[in-house]
């Protein structure tokens, strides 16, 4: 019977694949890791802004006053600064922040597993040219 | 690399070591050739079937099962590839007569690599120490506890442990170098 060798053909096929899918994968992780971030951080920016336009962070000079004095208007002035604070778009921040750190925590082994293949495929590569 | 089992090998490949792939390929294109040309008595067609086989393996190997044994799954691939590629082609013989065949023939081939497997692991099990053979005889083939083979050689069960332990790497390295 005949025998047959297919190892390159079929290897050629793996590496085809293998390409698509993980630059897929590490495509669509990056864009969804960029949005999160630029959105966190740009929203982020906004607030940090109103904040400063309002000079919201006067309140707490409060805290560098006498021990009497901070005790008698602690809490009202704590009040005042949470209602000065922009919340919508600080939980906005917030959220996409936790969620740019949430997806590196939870794909960071899948992301080891894609990097390997990326380096393999490489190596491939390389070997192929070598044997040209 | 080419030393290691099936099971090793797809458990690299899952961690993403594509390359390992490679290896089980060289393993089993012959094999799987064989096979299938079983099935379509047709030379070019088995080519085409066994790389569109290993392929497909290769696309859902992240939920192969390492416990399990990675030929019969392979095989079983590629039996379905077969009669999907009979199939096409719109083949006249009755799609049940194949199936049975093809059934047929994965049961023949798989015992007969458990035989062969089986032969080479008791001439290399004659070739291990003494010490090591009747240790490894003992646990494997006799069914007796680390307890019981001390007690029968008269060793500590440590002893047991480490001849066991021995005996099975050298017995690793004498069929590594049968399948070199």
């Amino acid at each position: 019977m005949k025998t047959i060798d297919v190892t390159k053909s079929v290897m050629d096929q793996v590496v085809g694949f293998e390409k698509r899918r993980s630059f897929g994968w590490l495509g669509r992780f990056f864009f969804i890791l960029f949005v999160l971030g630029a959105l966190g951080i740009w929203v982020f920016w906004i607030a940090a802004a109103e904040i400063f336009e309002r000079q919201t962070l006067e309140l707490l000079t409060l805290f560098t006053q006498d021990r009497e004095i901070i005790a008698q208007f602690w809490q009202d002035t704590m009040m005042v600064f949470w209602e000065e604070l922009p919340q919508r778009k600080l939980a906005v921040s917030f959220i996409a922040l936790l969620g740019a750190i949430l997806l590196v925590i939870f794909t960071r082994k899948k992301f080891m597993i894609v990097w390997r293949k990326i380096q393999q495929l490489a190596k491939y590569g390389r070997n192929t040219e070598n044997t040209k | 690399m080419e030393q290691k089992t099936d099971e090793e090998l797809v458990a690299e490949i899952q961690q993403g070591d594509v390359l390992a792939f490679e290896v089980l390929v060289k393993r089993y294109q012959r094999r799987l050739f064989s096979f299938v040309f079983r099935i379509v008595y047709d030379t070019h067609a088995a080519e085409e079937v066994v790389q569109d086989a290993l392929f497909g393996a290769y696309k859902t190997i992240h939920r192969v099962d390492t416990t399990k044994k990675f030929s019969s799954y392979l095989f079983t691939i590629a039996k379905n590839t077969a009669i999907s590629y009979l199939r096409r082609r719109k083949h006249t013989v009755s799609l049940d007569v194949i199936e049975e065949q093809a059934s047929e023939e994965e049961t023949f081939y798989e015992n007969l690599v458990e035989a062969e497997q089986k032969h080479r692991v008791k001439e290399a099990i004659n070739e291990l120490d003494d010490i090591y053979r009747r240790v490894i005889t003992l646990y494997y083939f006799d069914d007796l506890s680390y307890e019981e083979i001390s007690k029968k050689l008269e060793v500590p069960i440590n002893t047991v442990r480490t001849h066991l332990s021995r005996g099975k790497a050298q017995l690793r390295k004498i069929l590594a170098y049968e399948n070199d």
